[in-house]
């Protein structure tokens, strides 16, 4: 069996149902900040799939999503490894409440709101699949993150500058901040993920940019309207 | 010039083998939960009788012992809320006609149940090896009572009709019981069809079968369809709440057949 469906820049995605297809390299999406439109009508068919319990689905919804996924687990925590374990709790988690996905044509913001509450009570979800975690296999030397070390210790570094920075914020400002402006979903997303209406998330949003600018001022900063 | 101490840093992608190893772990993980079906033994047919559920119409033949290999039970998706097709329609609108014919002398303490053969809508549909096999429902009252049709859509009925079990709810659901039956009919003698309701908040249920495999299935709307080979028979339903707790367990077949 072939599934198919298209990628947001157009590009087929192809998988076939089978534990032992080789990954395949696909266009993953990147955040184009809000108000970006990502729900289509593919991403709903994939997902009502994995409602049902369709594991090839979610094969595809890790494959679009992974990376997605990882760097925000990334952007919350500020580590890399621990965010690839997140990312794998986040889908576990994703997995074991998909009958709870009722609108599959937000499938994607939904993804998020789940990440958002695995990092929110991170022990709690890393004790529940700890099994699962302690079977993955790990590497010790992989030949990428070798190459790759200094910039991911950089950005390490840098990322948790941010959390500090952002740190003043309450924890609901920082949840928007996250999803809305690092994350790029749209307000719409972001209201579905966090389960609050969409003005809250614009008060919020509004509200955490308005607090960043006085820390801002107060830093000796001058005001950016980027966040 | 000052770094912006409030943007992140720039997304990274995970190496791809160790993304490929994630996948390949998350994919057993999830593969995990026993859908695999298998078939072993010969049919027996159980038939297990209780009040509950009332079965309207049905053209479920004799029992036919032919073992069948290659049963599958896919969700196929985007099946809830179809609506119907003339034949489905025609059914809900012939059995309305047939219990009416009843009322004139109903069953103590039963309401019988009338359709809203407006509101027919389908609930879930599974691949089987004879073709889709769909689940349709329509209300009765607003006390949360359903019917319900199996039907195989490949179906060519000269006569027709719809070949398949059938239902209403004779009282409105309660609890969290579960009520089902598991058929075998002659003119799909390579499926059996577990049709059934789990009530409460059921979201998901795992049958066990008599050859010791077991599979899952999703609650839509209370009800649920499973399409397994022939050469097993139901042995236990268990539903499930969204959080993956158990709610009930049913060992007893309760929906009538025949």
């Amino acid at each position: 069996m072939t599934s198919r469906r298209q990628s947001p820049g157009g590009e087929p995605i192809v998988s076939e149902s089978s534990d032992e297809r080789p990954l395949q390299r696909v266009p993953l999406r990147h955040a184009d900040g809000p108000g970006a439109g990502r729900s289509d009508k593919n991403d709903a068919r994939l997902w009502s799939r994995v409602r049902a319990g369709d594991a090839d689905a979610f094969a595809l919804v890790f494959e679009s999503e992974a990376r997605a996924i990882y760097n925000f687990c990334f952007r919350r925590i500020g580590e890399w490894a621990a965010a690839e374990d997140l990312m794998s709790v986040v889908f576990l988690e994703a997995w074991r409440l998909r009958t709870k996905n009722r609108a599959p044509e937000f499938g994607r913001a939904w993804l998020f709101g789940i990440a958002t509450n695995v990092i929110r009570n991170r022990r709690r979800a890393e004790w529940r699949y700890r099994k699962a975690l302690a079977s993955i296999p790990r590497e010790h030397a992989a030949p990428d993150f070798a190459d790759d070390v200094e910039s991911r210790l950089d950005a390490e570094a840098a990322m948790k500058g941010v959390l500090a920075a952002v740190a003043e914020l309450p924890q609901r400002e920082r949840d928007v901040l996250a999803l809305c402006a690092w994350s790029g979903l749209s307000y719409e997303e972001t209201a579905i993920a966090l389960g609050v209406p969409i003005g809250t998330v614009r008060s919020r949003l509004s509200r955490a940019r308005a607090r960043l600018r006085e820390l801002d001022a107060s830093r000796g900063h001058s005001t950016r309207e980027s966040i | 010039m000052p770094t912006d101490p409030y943007l992140p840093p720039a997304e990274r992608d995970l190496p791809f083998d160790r993304l490929q190893a994630r996948r390949e772990h998350l994919l057993r993980a999830v593969r995990g939960e026993g859908q695999r079906q298998a078939a072993l033994k010969l049919p027996t047919r159980e038939r297990k009788y209780a009040l509950g559920i009332l079965l309207l119409a049905t053209a479920v033949g004799a029992v036919i012992a032919t073992p069948a290999f290659g049963i599958v039970h896919a969700i196929r998706d985007l099946f809830e809320g179809t609506p119907p097709t003339p034949l489905v329609q025609k059914h809900f609108i012939n059995s309305n006609e047939g219990v009416q014919k009843l009322t004139a002398d109903p069953p103590p303490g039963i309401k019988l149940p009338l359709a809203d053969t407006t509101k027919i809508h389908g609930i879930v549909s599974v691949n089987t090896s004879d073709g889709p096999l769909n689940l349709w429902a329509a209300p009765v009252g607003n006390d949360g009572r359903q019917c319900w049709l199996v039907q195989f859509a490949n179906d060519q009925n000269a006569d027709n009709t719809v070949y398949g079990p059938s239902g209403c709810d004779i009282r409105a659901p309660s609890g969290s019981a579960i009520n089902w039956g598991d058929f075998l009919t002659t003119a799909h003698p390579s499926v059996r069809v577990l049709v059934g309701e789990a009530l409460g908040a059921a979201e998901s249920i795992k049958v066990e079968l008599s050859d010791g495999s077991s599979l899952t299935a999703p609650v839509t709307e209370h009800l649920f369809l499973v399409g397994h080979d022939p050469g097993a028979v139901v042995r236990k339903v268990t539903s499930f709440d969204a959080e993956g707790a158990a709610l009930t367990t049913s060992s007893h077949g309760n929906v009538v057949g025949g």
